[in-house]
């Protein structure tokens, strides 16, 4: 069996690359090593030993412009053809809050087919509300999609911290993404059912998308952060709750992603 | 060349934007009739070798979203948007403009052209606001609402106009400074008139007495012949008046903690004279406890405090206010004030990491309805949300949460808000084998600048926040943050620290590289420094504006010059700027060149102690207790419904939920809990690590109200307030550290200026007697703290002064997170105790001030001895598991507290009011319900847990008072065996969470 090895990105104003290092960790992750971009655009850092990359969340570039997108300019520029070799590989790339708006920015979500870089055919603007809000929603699993890092997640709720959150694609991309099932996780009322509606669906997303994947599956962008579910005390409501259990349930995606590169990458 | 380009939302897409302003307008201006507000984001690219093609892929690629966005270059945008209105605005030359930096860096980055000093885009917004609106309504949407004429320009158009003139007009922000850099020597030989206005003049805010030692100094005979033997002019240098005005500043040096003081106590005929409050008080509380608290790692010399919590680390923790700054620019002086106590840690030790941060706020009501008392003062709720939005960007953008805090209001806050920011810090006990908490610079190391460049940009803010503030206060005292390069610079640092490149770090924050290399210089003995060597945002400083700069985002370093090439490598993966600047010595003098001019020469000993004592007057006056007068109804249910929704009761969720309080992954203790995530905590709680039990409490205590009977019991009120949140939470009551921070109206009697100045220096010397007394009989060290003496507006008859405000800031630890235990109730059928004795002390509580009463009614005082004991009686059963939900009372007393349990449960209850523990004069129902005796913590607790919970408690005052409910309703009996409330629980949280929210 191979080794899972992460390499989470930094620097520019990333800022959430420690707990999510501490996720992997949790989830036994044979390596980890937090990185800063420029370490892997001069070569210090060679993206081929590993096998799982995070765009954690943060400000990359105070979200000035728009969101993730002047990151996404100079990941694309400057190491585009790291990222196209490493996804063409099929090996495991994950965006959380920011990270995805990076990944959606530089057209790698949806992304192509046949390739990893494509047009920028969706976005992730303001939340309807007009504000940057920290709570907790319920996000659930599309079953329908095969990606590995979804495997046995049916719905948990976990934090959204964005203000720039909501998922809007041109018409025929948005039917695209739902006729091919990249829809990973969508935001759900108390019945269990896709919402549109405030606070339940935090940002006014398009079908209620609170993440998707390429139409491989190895790469997943979410808004929640999941990797700030990964003990019971990280649930708001811990202390009234009887039956959580002692280890988060943001944590089985980051469990899913170690299995998976073990096995097979 | 010069291009214009401009982005807005499609016309078919929603502008949330838009939307609130529309609402803001409507809200606060009452301007009801704008039908529609749209933001075109404009940027002026401003480059050198640029073609119109390339900003315009630029724009198509990266300025405008494809999905959602267009664009034009040029002006031609707006023509496809129908408008009566246009508002067009941008930032004044100089003013930090983050979203303008980002765009220069990336359009250099697309167009492969290297950074350089004169590339610029600028960036502004449009307003398209339509509507049947007047010219004048317009300019005062523009004026007091959409922009701040301090930092930013705006020109106003209606529909025509904008055709004829507004589509051709262009305002390039570029700082022009035609001035060549002099060093000026001053003349001192002067009269004592002409000292006082020199002093005035040249914003040094030195006393004539201060005035006369600077005199006097440099007519030394040693000082004259060393001045020779180095070639500097014999009269002082400018630079040198501006080091010595802002080293003994108020700000820095703390004059008035430092005084003399002579106290009289008129009631008693007490007199005393106590020579330094600091030192009497503060220091000699934590020196005393240092041998039973080993855990005190470094206090009183450092940025922050600094503990240790477990065997291999330490936690830090630093509290600033930055009052005056916000006050002219809530935005950038919040944004400031957080990023700045953010570099206070960093800089702490051998470099800290931030992991979370505080904020308290006290203002006026934003629904103040009066008269502004000055032009230059903006409406309370734009302050409210201009601190808001400052401290949210500030953090967030950081990536460090807000765990707790709280907003005052009372409106003697109108002149001066106060924003307290606070931070805490991470690192580990040890670093390459040195004590982690310990530095110090040697003398023949580098001094490195890294972070930020310097502009004009907080010039005298330290002076300046040491005088109340006029209607011709300088704007070169605001200034904006910027969070992206300081995280780029905290990365940048945890990484060469880890390496061990450097001997000691302090933060560039009042004073800038003055104070830092300043007071690190003091290590060595003196310093030479290379003005020209410092990089500037803008040329045209003048050599001692460079050194006195309060820019942001700056740490200065001390290097040995072996490690210099290989910080400068890691400097350039982050992206910093690190600059030589000069070098440490020990020569004794402080050495100042620009190139080859002399700009100054200070003794270092006559720098750092030579300014003279303060000599001051406090007179006591006790008064008497005024008897309170408040009808008796036989219903609380009104007064209750009213209580709940007090401005500074009511929640603030609205306003909280935008700071991230989980980024970092340790909050287990949110600033919400309960049923429906919106019950208000008493305490921040964060596991140090998921690896980790062991948990770090942030709480607080603040109460300016009973100031207005006494600073004492103001001040034993708001710790032991910090202790009991605390303690509900779980926190161990013998591991706790203390941060006090006064905020006051000046304290220096003058005739004319001041004339209850000695009164106002009574009540400090009563709040520092208190803080001394009752943090001894808690054991709680304080670890650090700071003072913001002038906190008033005008000045004379027309004065208005803030109430004596100290905020008393916890951290305290739990060895195991797992224990700990929030405020809302959980079941019903669990039993509601109620600890602790209710007396009759309404004086400066919410209910006395609902009812109109001020400073009558006895003050709520501590029996420490008492509550000490219930406290660790409380967290015997906390760590015994016998306790559901614990929560404080504070404002509003038992009423609040009980609907607060019940509403964040969702769970009804009921109480009897006959069954609480009260004081003998105690007859009425509305004294039992909303008195704010300290000392009382209101618990729920299984009944099967009863009979331990019993034994636990024994020996402190405790009764059983109710149980909790499935009903839905909160029904308390009255002392007649009648209802005297009975409300839903449901119409209760509405009214709570009704009043401050849809504000933002």
């Amino acid at each position: 069996m191979g080794k899972a090895s992460v390499i989470i990105l930094t620097g520019y104003g990333i800022n959430c690359d420690v707990e999510t290092g501490w996720a992997f960790e949790m989830a036994g992750a044979d390596r980890i090593e937090r990185v800063h971009v420029n370490r892997v655009i001069n070569g210090e850092v060679d993206l081929e030993d590993f096998n799982i990359m995070v765009f954690p969340g943060g400000f990359s570039f105070g979200d000035h412009i728009a969101s993730g997108k002047v990151l996404g300019l100079k990941i694309k520029k400057e190491m585009g053809d790291k990222i196209d070799k490493f996804i063409s590989d099929r090996k495991l790339v994950l965006g959380i809050c920011n990270g995805f708006q990076v990944l959606v920015k530089m057209g790698v979500l949806p992304g192509r087919r046949d390739g990893v870089f494509g047009r920028q055919v969706a976005t992730l603007t303001m939340n309807d509300s007009a504000k940057y809000e920290d709570r907790w929603v319920t996000i659930k699993a599309n079953a329908d999609n095969k990606s590995p890092f979804l495997e046995g997640i049916e719905s948990f709720k976990v934090a959204v911290r964005h203000g720039e959150g909501k998922f809007v694609a041109q018409s025929y991309s948005l039917r695209d993404i739902r006729s091919s099932n990249l829809i990973a996780f969508q935001y759900v009322d108390k019945d269990g059912d896709s919402t549109k509606n405030y606070p339940e669906n935090p940002n006014g997303s398009d079908l209620a998308i609170a993440g998707m994947t390429n139409y491989h599956g190895n790469v997943l962008g979410m808004m929640p952060h999941p990797e700030v579910y990964i003990n019971k005390t990280q649930h708001p409501e811990w202390t009234r709750e009887e039956g959580l259990q002692d280890t988060g349930e943001g944590l089985k995606l980051f469990l899913n992603a170690v299995k998976h590169a073990r096995e097979n990458l | 060349m010069v291009f214009r380009v401009e982005v807005a939302l499609r016309k078919d897409v929603k502008d949330p934007e838009g939307i609130i302003w529309q609402k803001r307008i409507a809200g606060d201006l009452n301007i009801t009739d704008v039908s529609e507000v749209r933001v075109v984001k404009t940027y002026l690219v401003d480059f050198n070798d640029i073609e119109k093609d390339q900003v315009k892929s630029f724009a198509h690629d990266v300025l405008a979203d494809p999905v959602i966005e267009t664009f034009e270059i040029g002006t031609a945008l707006v023509d496809n948007f129908s408008f009566d209105w246009i508002v067009d605005t941008g930032f004044l030359p100089g003013v930090t403009d983050n979203e303008g930096k980002t765009a220069q860096w990336g359009l250099s980055l697309f167009c492969d052209k290297k950074q350089n000093d004169h590339d610029k885009v600028f960036s502004g917004r449009k307003y398209l606001i339509s509507g049947n609106i007047e010219k004048s309504q317009i300019e005062m949407i523009a004026s007091k609402l959409l922009v701040n004429p301090l930092i930013q320009r705006y020109a106003v158009y209606n529909s025509k106009e904008w055709f004829e003139t507004g589509k051709k007009s262009d305002f390039i922000p570029r700082v022009k400074v035609e001035s060549t850099p002099v060093v000026e020597t001053i003349r001192l030989d002067i009269g004592d008139n002409d000292l006082v206005e020199l002093s005035k003049n040249k914003i040094l805010a030195l006393s004539l007495e201060e005035m006369k030692v600077v005199r006097d100094h440099f007519r030394q005979k040693e000082v004259l012949e060393k001045r020779k033997e180095k070639g500097f002019p014999s009269k002082p240098t400018d630079c040198e008046l501006e080091v010595i005005a802002q080293t003994w500043s108020e700000h820095c040096k703390h004059k008035i903690f430092a005084a003399d003081i002579h106290y009289v106590d008129d009631t008693t005929g007490r007199e005393m004279d106590i020579r330094s409050l600091y030192k009497t008080y503060i220091k000699k509380v934590t020196y005393e406890l240092k041998e039973k608290k080993p855990w005190i790692k470094s206090v009183f010399d450092d940025n922050a405090g600094i503990i240790q919590i477990d065997e291999d680390t330490l936690l830090s923790m630093k509290v600033e206010t930055h009052n005056s700054p916000s006050a002219l620019d809530p935005y950038g002086g919040a944004l400031t004030g957080i990023v700045g106590v953010n570099r206070d840690i960093m800089g702490c030790g051998i470099g800290s990491k931030p992991i979370f941060n505080t904020d308290v706020f006290c203002f006026a009501s934003p629904y103040y309805s009066g008269q502004l008392p000055g032009s230059n003062l903006m409406h309370p709720s734009r302050i409210l949300r201009g601190v808001h939005r400052g401290v949210k960007d500030g953090g967030n953008e950081s990536g460090i949460p807000v765990v707790n805090g709280s907003i005052f209001f009372d409106n003697r806050f109108i002149g001066k808000p106060l924003v307290f920011c606070g931070t805490g810090g991470l690192m580990p006990l040890m670093i390459n084998g040195k004590e982690s908490h310990l530095k110090k610079a040697v003398k023949g190391d580098l001094i490195i600048m890294a972070g930020g460049r310097v502009g004009k940009d907080g010039i005298h803010g330290a002076t300046f926040s040491s005088e109340e503030l006029h209607e011709g206060s300088p704007v070169t005292a605001v200034q904006i943050g910027d969070a992206i390069v300081q995280k780029r610079m905290l990365d940048f640092i945890l990484e060469i620290r880890d390496k061990g490149l450097f001997n000691a770090i302090t933060d560039n924050g009042a004073g800038g590289l003055s104070s830092s290399i300043g007071e690190m210089a003091r290590d060595t003995g003196g310093a030479v420094i290379n003005l020209e060597k410092v990089p500037l945002k803008y040329e045209g400083l003048q050599p001692w504006e460079i050194f006195i700069s309060e820019a942001q985002e700056r740490m200065t370093l001390s290097v040995p010059s072996g490690n210099i090439d290989e910080i400068e490598a890691i400097a350039k993966i982050h992206e910093v700027e690190v600059s030589v600047v000069g070098e440490f010595t020990d020569s004794g003098y402080l050495e100042i060149y620009y190139k080859e001019m002399k700009t100054a020469l200070l003794d270092m000993e006559f720098l750092h102690d030579g300014n003279p004592r303060y000599k001051l007057e406090a007179v006591w006056e006790q008064k008497e207790v005024e008897p309170i007068d408040i009808p008796v109804y036989e219903s609380l249910n009104p007064a209750m419904l009213d209580m709940i929704s007090r401005v500074n009761i009511a929640s603030k969720e609205d306003w909280v939920r935008q700071y991230d309080h989980e980024v970092q992954g340790r909050s287990a203790g949110k600033p919400f809990c309960g049923a429906e995530h919106d019950g208000p905590s008493d305490a921040g709680v964060l596991r140090v690590s998921p690896f980790k039990k062991l948990a770090v409490v942030v709480s607080h205590g603040i109460k300016p109200s009973f100031s207005d009977i006494d600073c004492y019991w103001m001040t034993a009120s708001v710790i032991d307030e910090a202790v009991r949140n605390a303690v509900c939470v779980g926190a161990d009551p013998d591991f706790m550290s203390g941060l006090d921070n006064f905020c006051w109206p000046d304290p220096v009697y003058d005739e004319e200026k001041n004339p209850d100045g000695k009164h106002k220096l009574a009540q400090l010397v009563r709040s520092n007697m208190a803080l001394y007394d009752f943090c001894r009989y808690y054991e709680i060290p304080l670890i650090s703290g700071k003072d913001s003496m002038k906190n008033d507006y005008g000045s004379g008859k027309n004065k208005i002064s803030i109430p004596p405000t100290l905020l008393f800031t916890l951290i305290s630890r739990m060895e195991d997170v797992e224990k700990m235990v929030s405020m809302d109730f959980k079941k019903s059928g669990d039993v509601i105790y109620l600890t602790g004795e209710t007396l009759n002390e309404i004086g400066g509580s919410e209910y006395g001030i609902y009812n109109g009463l001020h400073a009558e009614g006895f003050v709520p005082k501590v029996d420490a001895g008492k509550f000490k004991k219930s406290y660790k009686a409380i967290h015997k059963a906390i760590d015994m598991k016998l306790i559901n939900s614990a929560h404080d009372l504070s404002d509003g007393g038992l009423g609040v507290a009980v609907a607060e349990s019940a509403f964040s449960g969702m769970l009804g209850a009921k109480i009897d009011l006959r069954e609480v523990a009260v004081g003998d004069d105690v007859k009425r129902d509305d004294i039992i319900l909303f008195s704010e005796s300290n000392g009382r913590i209101l618990l729920s607790v299984s009944p099967e847990n009863e009979k331990e919970f019993v034994s636990v408690m024994k020996g402190t005052v405790y009764r059983r008072i109710g149980e909790v409910t499935e009903s839905g309703y909160l029904k308390v009996t009255g002392l007649k065996d009648t209802s005297v409330v009975n409300l839903s629980i449901a119409e209760l949280k509405k009214k709570w969470k009704s009043f401050m929210s849809g504000m933002n």
